[in-house]
């Protein structure tokens, strides 16, 4: 349940457990490779204002009509990977839930990107999502004690087309004071964007101190960086924004069949983007985001609960690590239609791995069938996970190994520890649970036999029903309305 | 080898997706004089249909399927050598295919393409984030008896309805059959805005574009 506490995963002294999974000579091996691909095979770029960007910071271009193949030179590549720093601050609206990425700090997110359909909360009808979906989804976020900042989980889809990632934005900060991820479907909405998190933040320098909103961009396998990315990232950045590479090849359709293939060249996808990120304000923050899976090739669908998500992000994840780079990681999202067992297989066979590499934002919480839809009991379930995957990674600390001897011998063979002071005073780390059930069955039954799936329904129903975010400041919310009506203008005049 | 033995040599090519094998018992078809088009019909279609049936059920993979395809492809033409031209077979029909502007989700397009030609279609495949007007030249241009279009997103789906008036208003949409497909696209959205079908997946897609160029 909600708590002001600092929602990084682990105090510094704490032992941090997890998964090595790569060598060092393996992941430089993975580094040269990708220099490799870099310079040989090289990456396609439309827009003429990023190719100039490339250009004037010293990769090779070839123009060739529509697009540009962009080769980027080792030293450039390398230097950019140096001047992103690894540390950084996402800030909240409110500073209480300003989240410190660093090394060993990991925090969950929902969703999966922007789910176009919904599991409707009170009638449990799938339907496409409006506005308030996504409003009613990060408020929810807002007030999960195991969720640390909000991505935008569903889509506007009852708003005018052009701007429906402007009307995400609008509803999420309205809806949760915690640091908000969206995706600005071109430079004109991002642009809209930042002013609206300008108003929200007090103004241009205040926003630029305290970046509350993360622009994410898609480079599009293989090896493009389209004009809706590159233009995003651009005035995102230049609006004192932070970026996220959130690439995502199919293996077997948009990058090769085999793990190692995939992180080779979603390595590249996103250093590519990183090398023009850094070009745009050298130091910029960017997050790496690994979310490649597989597609199916028998059945022509595209996976998300597999164990190549996992492996091809364990890998990268590793890879930025070694980089001294921050990192995301595509987790938790399941094939299934409902909140079932699969979903919770699903769940845990990509976060668990994730928690252990030490990915920085996991996010997914909530996503069903191939992350098209949304479910609220999925949410809740899920950030409860997140809660317990998070004690594992925590690890056990070995500062009580005297203390716990002395006590062991103490209490003797054939004794008792639950009247122990030791016991009353460690008695509230240990693991508790909400939804997940471990009543006496007596108990459960007399409660209606309920799965927790049923209860996870009911407890959002109850959070939307009783939380309240933080407010905007006075006179914040009219200057929302105008930059978002303005915007809306603009993009109805430029299709009329 | 019989003709019999011949015509099930030549299924089993296609199945196991081996062009070699499959160009030579066209070639030996050729050189025992047996009917062309008799050796296409009961030898190497019923052996793509049982690949079709294969991946319908997710036992045969999609690059195999297109291997059988490109095996049938290269025998078949041995094959047609020896046939008088308006014997050849035709195509199954001609589609114009591309991602709505602003959209740049194209594998399952790409998926779509790929079929379609399999089965025979003379695909005319424009790509991603493709502007409404160049699917209207195309049309116009080919004279197409579809034009397919895949929105993988609320905010390019509206360009499918929009491309419906752009075919009415260059009076193109009588001669042209519209599909619609990607994940946010279903068939009350088809109905809504007045396309002549749409499809979940690229083997319902194909189904439907056989029915729509027969039609
Ligand atoms: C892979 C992917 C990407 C890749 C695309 C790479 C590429 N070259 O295509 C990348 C990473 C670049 C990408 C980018 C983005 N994506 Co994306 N992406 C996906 C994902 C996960 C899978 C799509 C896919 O390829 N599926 C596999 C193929 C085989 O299936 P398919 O396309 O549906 O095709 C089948 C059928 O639909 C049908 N079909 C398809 N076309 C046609 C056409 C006709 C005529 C017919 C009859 C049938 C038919 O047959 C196909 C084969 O069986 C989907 C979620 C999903 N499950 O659909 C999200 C998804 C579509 N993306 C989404 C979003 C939001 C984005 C981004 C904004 C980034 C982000 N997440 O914030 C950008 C936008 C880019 C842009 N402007 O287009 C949202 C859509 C939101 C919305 N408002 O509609 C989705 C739903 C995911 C999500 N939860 O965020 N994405």
């Amino acid at each position: 349940m909600p708590s002001s506490e600092s929602h990084d995963t682990d105090r510094p002294s704490s032992p941090r457990w997890g998964i090595k999974a790569l060598e060092r000579a393996e992941l430089e091996a993975l580094h040269q490779a990708t220099l490799h691909v870099l310079w040989h095979a090289g990456v396609k770029v439309e827009d003429p204002p990023a190719v100039d960007i490339f250009e004037a910071a010293g990769a090779t271009i070839e123009r060739r009509g529509t697009h540009a193949l962009v080769r980027l030179p080792a030293s450039l590549v390398e230097e950019s990977i140096r001047s992103a720093p690894g540390t950084f601050t996402l800030h909240g609206r409110d500073p209480k839930h300003n989240f410190l990425v660093r090394p060993g700090a990991t925090g969950f997110t929902a969703g999966y990107g922007e789910h176009v359909m919904v599991i409707d909360i009170h009638t449990g009808e799938v339907r496409p999502t409006v506005k308030q979906d996504l409003a009613d989804i990060t408020r929810i976020q807002d007030n999960l004690e195991h969720v640390s900042f909000a991505e935008r989980a569903a889509c506007s889809g009852d708003q005018y087309p052009a701007v429906q990632a402007v009307h995400n934005y609008d509803a999420m900060v309205r809806n949760t004071s915690k640091h908000v991820f969206l995706s600005a479907g071109g430079g004109d909405n991002a642009k809209a964007i930042v002013a609206m998190a300008e108003a929200v933040a007090g103004g241009r320098e205040k926003l630029r101190e305290r970046p509350i909103v993360t622009c994410l961009v898609s480079p599009t396998s293989p090896l493009s960086l389209v004009t809706e990315c590159t233009s995003s990232m651009i005035a995102a950045i230049e609006g004192g924004l932070n970026v996220v590479f959130h690439a995502m090849s199919l293996s077997g359709a948009s990058s090769p069949a085999t793990p190692v293939g995939v992180v080779v060249q979603h390595n590249a996808e996103v250093l590519s983007a990183l090398v023009l990120a850094q070009a745009v304000r050298k130091g910029v923050p960017c997050i790496p985001a690994f979310n490649s899976t597989m597609m199916d090739l028998r059945r022509s669908v595209a996976p998300i609960g597999v164990p190549e998500l996992a492996l091809h992000g364990v890998a990268g994840i590793q890879l930025m690590q070694y980089y001294d780079l921050p990192t995301w990681a595509g987790a938790c999202a399941s094939d299934s239609k409902i909140p079932d067992a699969q979903q919770g297989y699903d769940f845990t066979l990509t976060a668990m791995p994730a928690a252990l590499v030490g990915a920085n934002v996991i996010y997914g919480i909530g996503a069903l069938e191939s992350v098209i839809t949304f479910d609220y009991a999925a949410m809740i379930m899920g950030a409860e996970q997140a809660g317990r995957i998070k004690r594992i990674v925590q690890g056990i600390d070995l500062s009580g190994l005297d203390e716990a001897v002395a006590l062991i011998e103490e209490v003797g063979p054939g004794g008792e520890y639950i009247t122990h002071d030791h016991t009353f005073a460690h008695m509230r780390e240990l693991s508790s649970s909400s939804i997940f059930d471990r009543k006496a069955r007596e108990l459960w039954e007399r409660d209606g036999s309920k799965s927790a799936a049923d209860r996870a329904y009911v407890e959002a129903r109850r959070i939307l029903a009783s939380h309240e975010p933080a407010p905007l400041d006075d006179g914040v919310t009219e200057k929302l309305d105008a930059i978002l009506a303005a915007r809306e203008a603009e993009a109805r005049a430029a299709t009329a | 080898m019989t003709e019999q033995e011949l015509l099930s040599a030549a299924t089993e090519a296609v199945v196991a997706a081996n062009e070699e094998k499959a160009c030579e018992v066209a070639r030996e078809a050729v050189s025992l004089g047996l009917d062309p088009l008799r050796v296409i019909n009961e030898g190497f279609t019923p052996g793509m249909r049982e690949v079709g049936d294969l991946f319908e059920r997710g036992t045969m993979f999609l690059p195999e399927v297109i291997l059988a395809s490109e095996a049938m492809v290269a025998a078949v033409a041995i094959l047609e050598e020896s046939l008088p031209a308006d014997q050849r077979e035709k195509t199954a029909g001609s589609v114009v295919l591309g991602t709505i502007e602003g959209d740049v989700h194209d594998i399952g397009k790409g998926i779509v393409a790929t079929l379609l030609r399999v089965y025979g279609f003379e695909v005319h495949d424009l790509g991603r984030d493709v502007p409404l007007t160049s699917f209207v030249e195309k049309v116009a241009e080919t004279g197409a008896d579809l034009v397919g279009t895949s929105a993988l997103m609320t905010t390019t789906m509206v360009g499918q309805k929009a491309l419906e008036k752009m075919l009415k208003e260059a009076g193109l949409r009588d001669q042209v059959k519209t599909m619609v497909g990607g994940a946010v696209v279903t068939q009350y959205w088809a109905d809504k805005i007045g396309a002549d079908a749409y499809a979940e997946n690229a083997q319902e897609a194909v189904a439907k574009a056989l029915e729509l160029a027969q039609g």
